[in-house]
């Protein structure tokens, strides 16, 4: 399996604090890849690292065997990489209507044949060409995440990464949404890095996961393992304990 | 019913409306139950009404919002004929809410210490002295471990879950009877999320309150609470105790439990709710 993403010793520091405190794995081409942890533990800073919204200062990171750096990312890499944010009604620009917000990466990366690849975004992600023309305010919670797909996928990238994309959503529009994401890689042999502070959602979606605290993985395992149960470290212990819910006693 | 046996609160036939531009919205649409010394859950997702429901009882609806009930009693006490001063002895006092999110619902520019103590000054007439004593006793019964020191910073300065706790401590240090829960762990981290219901679990058990918990999340109601109720689009659809969750009648209580991805079942796709327009009659 060749790697699509690499990462090497990365480090990312907010004045003294190590937000990201030597991060290391390999995420294979057309793999799913999970990445787990509480707040603070620096698993949405390695999202942002990775797409270039965060600097790192050391460390490697090399996207389909090119390196790199610091925040720069050229043209390609954004082709290559797109992510969906957590909060659908932070994501969408308030002004602008969904015709504009699919325009504007199309314009940017000069794509052709501008018209047809909206309306089969828009066809894709489950929302047809009648909401083509309205604002994200008119759109619910799960219409506003499919929007963010639909505007993830309509560059054709290979790479999608995923930020607690339905954290923010009701229980039965997350299932709705991990179904188009899973139905969307398939389509598309995408490779995803998905980031959720529930273990159920990376168990589903994910082949293999991280599991990370303060700043550091703290384990790296497959799916099939938290099943039977298979991991060494105490936290991935609580978290998994966490994920079953309340008992008393 | 008898004295004795008059339920903490009674809710019967609750509509709560909300007067918009484009006309009305009808959050709530004829909820009704009855709870006593029990812990009662109201599950449903965003927009089922489930929070203004329990805002409606507490007394925090807006303003603008119109009320109506054939009866909202507590302890036998009409809560909507009630004069607006008895309404305010009884919220904090008597009725107590938790919010979900610590950052925005303690006031920030006051210590947690004096937020707690303030609380109790209004309700009761104690001295400083003792008020910081129960204030610090009720921080140190929420599993704060250096009470002194939690009781002088300010909520920008505390974790989420200290936040929440603190807040726990706050709405029960008067000592109510009812305590209403909204989303009370769902701004918190997963493993901080179990200490904080512990806790909750804990305290209402050694006092004997009545709990109404309302949450998105399921399970968590059915493992925290005897009776459940399901509500959609402003109405109860079913209710059930929480051991009979797995018998739930409903679609759309089925469809809410079965959507959930979890460890070790392997459903590609996952099942979707299909929403029957009949369920919001």
């Amino acid at each position: 399996m060749t790697s699509a993403v690499s990462i090497r010793d990365m480090v990312v520091t907010y004045e003294d604090f190590a937000a990201l405190d030597h991060v290391s794995f390999d995420i294979g081409s057309g793999e799913s890849f999970g990445i787990v942890g509480e707040s603070g533990s620096g698993k949405s800073t390695l999202l942002r690292a990775i797409s270039g919204l965060a600097s790192f200062d050391q460390g490697t990171l090399s996207v389909n065997g090119r390196p790199y750096s610091g925040r720069s990312r050229d043209k390609e890499f954004y082709r290559t990489v797109q992510m969906v944010f957590q909060d659908p009604y932070g994501s969408l620009h308030p002004r602008q209507t969904v015709d504009r917000l699919l325009l504007e990466p199309l314009l940017i990366h000069g794509f052709d044949d501008i018209e047809t690849r909206i309306s089969r975004a828009l066809d894709e992600v489950g929302l047809g060409s009648g909401f083509r023309f309205r604002y994200s305010h008119q759109l619910s919670g799960g219409q506003r995440q499919r929007i963010a797909i639909a505007r993830a996928l309509i560059l054709e990238p290979k790479i999608l990464l995923l930020d607690e994309p339905t954290s923010a959503l009701d229980a039965s529009i997350q299932a709705e949404i991990l179904n188009l994401l899973e139905q969307a890689r398939r389509d598309r042999d995408l490779t995803f890095i998905m980031v959720s502070h529930d273990l159920g959602v990376i168990s589903h979606m994910c082949e293999r996961l991280a599991v990370m605290k303060m700043g550091k993985v703290v384990e790296t395992l497959p799916a099939a393992a938290l099943e039977k149960r298979e991991f060494s470290a105490e936290y991935t212990r609580q978290l998994l304990v966490a994920s079953e819910g309340f008992r008393r006693g | 019913m008898t004295n004795g046996q008059t339920p903490l609160l009674t809710v019967e036939d609750l509509r709560v409306t909300f007067p918009t531009r484009t006309g009305e919205v009808r959050a709530v649409r004829g909820v009704s139950f009855t709870l006593g010394k029990e812990r009662l859950g109201i599950v449903g997702e965003s927009g089922s009404g489930k929070s203004q429901t329990g805002r409606a009882i507490m007394g925090l609806t807006p303003a603008h919002a119109s009320i109506t009930a054939r009866k909202l009693a507590f302890s036998g006490r009409d809560l909507l004929s009630m004069r607006k001063a008895e309404r305010r002895a009884l919220r904090g006092k008597r009725i107590a809410m938790i919010l979900q999110d610590p950052k925005y619902s303690l006031n920030p520019v006051m210590t947690i210490g004096r937020q707690i103590v303030e609380t109790l000054k209004t309700h009761e007439d104690v001295s400083t002295s003792e008020a910081r004593t129960r204030a610090l006793s009720m921080l140190e019964a929420v599993q704060i471990r250096d009470p002194e020191r939690v009781f002088g910073l300010y909520p920008h300065e505390v974790s989420g879950g200290m936040g929440q706790r603190a807040m726990i401590a706050m709405m029960l240090v008067c000592g109510p009877e009812l305590l209403i829960a909204d989303e009370p762990t769902s701004a918190l981290d997963v493993t901080v999320q179990l200490e904080v219901l512990s806790i909750l679990d804990k305290l209402v058990a050694e006092r004997g309150m009545g709990l109404i918990l309302i949450s998105h999340d399921l399970r968590l109601v059915s493992s925290f609470c005897n009776r459940v109720i399901v509500m959609y689009a402003g109405k109860i659809v079913e209710e059930l105790p929480s051991a009979d969750l797995a018998h739930a009648q409903h679609p759309y209580t089925r469809g809410l439990l079965n959507c959930l991805p979890t460890i070790g079942s392997h459903r590609h796709p996952l099942p979707v709710l299909d929403r029957k327009p009949e369920w919001a009659l």
